[in-house]
């Protein structure tokens, strides 16, 4: 299975990507990251607001959406499912940030990531990576997801999902 | 009757060049704040050797080579500085991965 990330970088080459285990690294150029629903380039929305997240997942440009603070917002999972777009979890969200913070994301995480598991919503997990430092490998991407509550099948789908839409 | 103790070896690619000597400390420390004393005297995680100033070998018990893993993923910084870990390949034996680790510099 072909592993995919997305950074928060300007670019991300070739070399770096393979020897982390990804096929490929899309960069912040390749795909925006934006609360701006009506964006003509592919992007990925970032909301908590159930209205702006459905209008999103409308839109062909839309590639997926991640809920802002990791909210259980149950319609917008679903309305990932039947439009076939990624629902979005960044893993710099645990890894950068402090103690406090990451015990809380920690938590919503693995309660948005158990309704979208079992709404059978595409997931795709992310580093979003702002420099070299918050990279991870394909390996430690996987024991993350699984970290996260999912199986080992359903951790390496959700690696390389981003792949699968793009 | 002894048993014979058996490890695993995680081949790591730090963000910037270390001193994995000196700073073995000091990852040990932040490896323990995430993995807790008791699991981290459980997987006794040590560094073993150093390949090139970025790229070095932890030698954990088996077992707990997905816990170090994990907790190598929060690690961001080491002596004051922000350094982040890649792992890059796990292996039975450290001859592998110094195989693994000249195929990088080809």
């Amino acid at each position: 299975m072909a592993y995919f990330d997305l950074v928060g970088m300007e670019s991300a080459d070739r070399k770096t990507a393979s020897l982390l285990g990804y096929k490929k690294i899309f960069s912040a150029k390749e795909i925006v990251l934006t609360d701006n629903v009506n964006l003509g380039e592919p992007c990925i929305v970032i909301s908590n607001e159930p209205g702006t997240l459905g209008r999103a997942l409308r839109k062909g440009n839309v590639e997926g959406v991640m809920i802002k603070d990791n909210e259980l917002i149950r319609q917008a999972v679903e309305e990932c499912r039947e439009h076939e777009k990624l629902l979005c979890f960044s893993a710099r969200e645990l890894t950068a940030v402090d103690t406090r913070t990451r015990m809380r994301n920690l938590y919503r995480m693995r309660g948005l990531m158990a309704f979208a598991l079992r709404s059978r919503a595409r997931i795709a997990l992310i580093t979003l990576a702002k420099d070299e430092s918050e990279m991870l490998s394909s390996m430690q991407m996987t024991g993350l997801a699984k970290f996260l509550g999912a199986s080992e099948e359903q951790a390496e789908r959700m690696i390389s999902s981003l792949g699968e839409i793009l | 009757m002894i048993l014979k103790r058996k490890y695993r070896y995680v081949l790591v690619l730090a963000s910037g060049d270390i001193d994995a000597a000196s700073a073995g400390n000091s990852i040990g420390a932040e490896l323990m704040r995430f993995m807790g004393e008791l699991e981290y005297s459980e997987a006794n995680p040590r560094i073993v050797a150093q390949y090139t100033p970025r790229l070095f070998v932890i030698k954990v018990n088996r077992g707990f080579e997905d816990r170090l893993v994990l907790s190598l993923s929060f690690v961001k910084h080491v002596q004051g500085r922000a350094i982040g870990f890649s792992t890059l390949k796990t292996s039975g034996t450290i001859k592998s991965l110094l195989l693994y680790a000249q195929k990088m510099k080809d």
